[in-house]
């Protein structure tokens, strides 16, 4: 029997809780990748204000004129952190590749339900590594283009409008190109992670896994994008709860300190699970409804 | 055809002057009589250059056409047999003009502007003096510069005589640029530099420059008597008062704005405006006319808009002289004006973006900082295209104050390239460091907006460049504002603020209706605090160099009195100067009770040791904790504390982890 987006949602929350261990797994990479990110702002961060009154003054809240003096002496004077740039590019490009690597094991895994053994998580990984690769590709490729696009349509048609439109139209104008384009990068995004699915569930050559996976995707359009949009309003609140409680948080002590530290990473943790019901909400759906068009077909042959 | 004098005739001349000098201000007559020899504060300079025109808009062809009739007092002691005129109009009328060349910038055909003298008439005479124009380029040598132009008399204009001359132009306005034209997709004129400006004469020399691409501008002061023929729909907004009732004809409606005692005039017109007016009025000042032409799209800003220019009418009438015009028009252009703040003698532009938030207090500082270039300008009128600090500055510097005093001292959100990178979560960024995600909504106190541009061009030009001269944009811009509201701000750390507010009160009330140099500035600072600011002005304002004071050192040892048992703590600060401006700075010794020991270093050599003996531990060195020099560069490095205190550290740090944990998140989103 055929399941709905709300259906693979919740197997789907389910099933990142029973694999919670893929999840911290998840988390300490991101960590860890942060962590070598920022050690080259914290630690001239540090040198600057450890002994410096200009502490106290951002203990209290940010404060401008440091933090302009700061990165004047930083980056114009001595361009220490135009000089991180090209490491913080290699970083991130070896940060995608990691998740990459990661998705096939998390499809795999989510696909079956139960609580995945670590090590065939890995080579799940391992086997399924460039084949969503390739996916990978194509997609960031689809995105460059449409994101191109985008921006060869905007300087011909609003840049030549926009002279004559009101500040309230351009922006209006705007918000329906963004909205476009944003629909559009979801809508190629969407179909690659089905796309995914299937290739780290199925067997079967490449091409044609590729091609059930949109096929599925084109099939049950509500379902998929059901999921998809799922997934993503939870990812949305998640971030939304975060920056009102954030917001809220002045601490002045090393209690409060701790605590919006704690916060942060607890936001981390949740953002990570919603990335995940992205993986296993459409790998149950994937998997569920796959096996019904297969027993179908089965019937039919009997 | 471009002949045709209708409905004028030249022998009603002198009738029309007599007519109009009757009507101009009362300081004309009287200074007609007034030696130039007179002491120099007694003296204004008012009734030098004054105006009468004629001007007609047809929206059709985007272009006026206008009969002028100037007349000019030679106030020197000398005889001029030529005079000088700008023609701002013609550094739009290809892309080889000084302007262009200089700002980098390209004008299509189809927005180009310009203005032709059809005719120049000495009306002393009534000799055609069409035929003596030449232009001329005394700054560039640019041909292609046709911003000035030179007319050959054929009869001097005696010493303290004067001169009226008649001149017929014809202007297409350019599509808006540089705060003049007309706005693509609105019927909306605003026409600024518009008509034949006399120079200066200054000590029997004529100062009139080309038309640059970094500078504003310098004329003399008069009387302004402007006929305005628009559209019947149009509603018009201009320079001075409107007088007398608008008359009717032919589709066609005719307003007369007379104004005394200012030296430019501008006006706008469009059938789009929403106008209001209210008057405010404050015992002790006299009542202010504020006309208000609002953008139909802005018609909810129309109360923040007063209530600027309410407050602004009545920190600078108190603080600095009553603001003496019956009048002040405030116009709020659309978007495709491309005007933005600007000022005009009683009249001024505004205008704001749609969807600001009221934290930006987007209309309002800029209402209240064109609002003070009616003293910083219009009144106290220094020569722009030399000393564009003197108004600026001063200006940024009062505008900053009247900001602190009325809407508390967190008078900016953080801005950058035209967004509010705070409210647009996660994509902020400074300089490339995206942050908004790490620091939320961020205040500044006034002055620190001026620090971003100011460090990147700190040491490319002085502030006594020539404005004009400028390296680029971003030196005029530091010259002209931002360095010398640090630096006007490090004066009052000086002199205090008390003393400071004497001294700007002195300057506007002895160089109101004249035109002061930097050096009369500085006489007055000097005169009013009894000080010798040499040392200052010679290093802010003639020298490129910077201020870094540092706390290089702090380090202390206990020393016990064997008899009593009573310690004594024995510290040594070592402090250092890292910029090259030599000045004093406050240095304190705070100690871990929270008493605090105060000095002074004189600042003057490269490095010096201080040591302090007290009966309690130290807890840090500091100088200038109270922020009297903002134009330090480093003001991390003022401090040094003896221990380390690390909660700051962890609470940013992990703030910091934090952020680049969400950009992985987002970049992840692609696999
Ligand atoms: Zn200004």
């Amino acid at each position: 029997m055929n399941i709905g987006a709300p259906k693979a949602l919740w197997k789907g929350a389910g099933r990142v809780i029973r694999n919670w261990r893929l999840w911290c797994l998840f988390y300490f990479l991101n960590l860890l990748f942060a962590a070598v990110l920022a050690l080259p702002f914290a630690s001239v961060f540090a040198k600057d204000i450890s002994r410096s009154l200009a502490g106290s003054d951002l203990l209290a809240g940010f404060n401008y004129r440091w933090y302009v003096e700061f990165i004047h002496a930083n980056d114009a004077n001595g361009a220490y952190f135009e000089s991180l740039v090209p490491q913080i590019v290699v970083l991130l490009g070896v940060y995608v590749l990691m998740e990459v690597f990661l998705a096939g094991g998390f499809f795999s895994v989510f696909a079956e339900g139960g609580r995945g053994k670590v090590s065939r998580f890995f080579s799940e990984c391992a086997s399924k590594f460039f084949p969503i690769l390739t996916i990978t590709i194509g997609e960031i490729v689809l995105l460059f283009a449409l994101y191109k696009g985008d921006a060869f349509w905007a300087r011909a048609n609003l840049a030549a409008a926009g002279e004559a439109l009101t500040d309230a139209q351009v922006l209006h104008a705007e918000l329906w190109r963004y909205g476009a384009v944003i629909a559009a990068f979801m809508i190629v995004n969407l179909f690659s992670d089905f796309a995914k699915a299937a290739v780290a569930i199925d067997d079967d050559t490449l091409a044609h896994k590729i091609w059930r996976g949109l096929a599925f995707a084109m099939r049950h359009p509500f379902a998929s994008s059901g999921t998809y949009l799922g997934a993503a309003i939870v990812s949305a609140a998640v971030i939304a709860l975060y920056y009102f409680v954030e917001s809220g948080m002045h601490p002045l002590t090393a209690e409060g300190i701790v605590l919006q530290i704690a916060a942060g990473q607890i936001f981390i943790l949740l953002r990570i699970y919603s990335k995940l019901i992205f993986y296993a909400g459409e790998a149950a759906l994937y998997r569920e409804n796959q096996i019904e068009v297969i027993n179908v077909k089965r019937e039919m042959l009997e | 055809m471009i002949f045709s004098l209708a409905g004028r005739n030249l022998w009603q001349q002198p009738r029309r002057l007599a007519w109009w000098f009757w009507k101009s201000s009362p300081v004309v007559a009287a200074l007609l009589l007034v030696s130039a020899a007179a002491a120099p504060s007694q003296t204004t300079l008012t009734g030098i250059a004054n105006y009468k025109i004629d001007v007609r808009l047809d929206p059709g062809a985007h272009s006026t056409d206008a009969e002028e009739i100037l007349s000019w007092h030679n106030t020197s002691g000398t005889a001029v047999d030529r005079l000088l005129f700008h023609l701002y109009p013609n550094a739009f009328k290809s892309n080889n003009t000084t302007f262009m060349r200089e700002g980098g910038r390209e004008i299509s055909p189809a927005a180009r502007g310009w203005i032709d003298i059809i005719k120049f008439v000495d009306l002393r005479t009534n000799q055609n003096l069409t035929e003596n124009i030449r232009y001329i380029q005394p700054d560039d040598g640019n041909l292609h510069d046709s911003t000035i132009i030179m007319v050959q008399l054929k009869r001097p204009v005696r010493a303290r005589d004067s001169v009226s001359v008649s001149i017929d132009f014809q202007e297409r306005l350019p599509q808006a640029v540089s705060r003049s034209g007309w706005a693509p997709g609105r019927e909306f004129y605003f026409v600024s530099q518009w008509f034949p400006k006399i120079g200066v004469l200054e000590n029997g020399a004529w100062n009139c420059h080309q038309f640059h691409a970094f500078t504003e501008f310098f004329s003399d002061f008069g009387t302004y008597d402007v006929n305005i023929t628009v559209p019947a729909n149009y509603i018009v907004g201009a320079c001075g008062e409107l007088t007398g009732e608008p008359q009717k004809s032919n589709g066609t409606v005719t307003y007369e704005y007379v104004a005394h005692d200012v030296h430019d005039f501008a006006w706008t017109a469009s059938p789009d405006f929403l106008s209001e007016t209210r008057t405010f009025s404050y015992e002790g000042l006299p009542e202010t006319k504020v006309v208000l032409l609002l953008q139909p799209e802005h018609s909810g800003l129309a109360d923040r808009y007063f209530a600027a220019v309410d407050t602004a009418i009545k920190y600078f009438g108190f603080w600095y002289g009553p603001y003496p015009y019956p009048v002040i028009t405030v116009v709020d252009p659309p978007r495709t004006a491309h005007v933005g703040g600007m000022e005009y003698p009683t009249l001024i532009t505004a205008g704001t973006e749609d969807y600001t938030l009221k934290d930006f207090l987007s209309p309002e500082v800029v209402t209240i900082h064109e609002f003070g270039h009616q003293y910083w300008y219009a009144m106290v009128a220094n020569n722009e295209f030399e000393e564009a600090w003197l108004d600026e500055g001063l200006n940024s510097y009062s505008t900053g104050k009247v900001l602190e005093k009325a809407y508390g001292p967190n008078t900016s959100v953080f801005r950058i390239a035209d967004v509010y990178p705070v409210y647009l979560y996660p994509l902020a960024s400074f300089q490339g460091l995206p942050i908004a995600p790490i620091i939320g909504k961020v205040w500044i106190h006034e002055p620190y907006n001026r620090l971003p541009l100011y460090l990147d061009y700190d040491k490319t030009d002085p502030i006594s460049k020539y404005g004009c001269m400028a390296f680029d944009r971003g030196s005029y811009r530091t010259i002209a504002y931002n360095k010398p509201e640090l630096v006007l701000r490090t004066l009052e750390g000086v002199l205090g603020p008390d003393m400071m507010g004497d001294v700007l009160r002195t300057y506007f009330e002895e160089y109101k209706f004249r035109h002061p140099t930097a050096a009369d500035f500085e006489r007055v600072c000097e005169r009013v605090s009894g000080k010798d600011l040499g040392w200052f002005f010679d290093q802010f304002i003639d020298g490129t160099g910077t201020v870094d004071f540092g706390v290089k050192s702090i380090d202390y040892y206990r020393e016990t009195d064997l008899s009593s048992g009573a310690s004594t703590y024995v510290t040594t600060v070592v402090v250092t100067r890292n910029g090259e401006i030599k000045m004093p700075v406050d240095l304190r010794l705070s100690l871990d009770d929270g008493s605090a020991v105060d000095t002074v270093w004189d600042g003057q050599s490269s490095w010096r040791s201080f040591s302090f003996r007290t009966s309690v531990p130290p807890d840090y060195a500091v100088l200038d904790r109270s922020g009297k020099i903002p134009i330090d560069m480093d003001y991390a490095d003022n401090s040094l504390r003896v221990h380390s205190l690390l909660s700051p550290v962890f609470k940013w740090v992990g703030k910091i982890l934090n952020y680049f944990q969400n950009v992985l998140m987002t970049v992840g989103m692609l696999a």
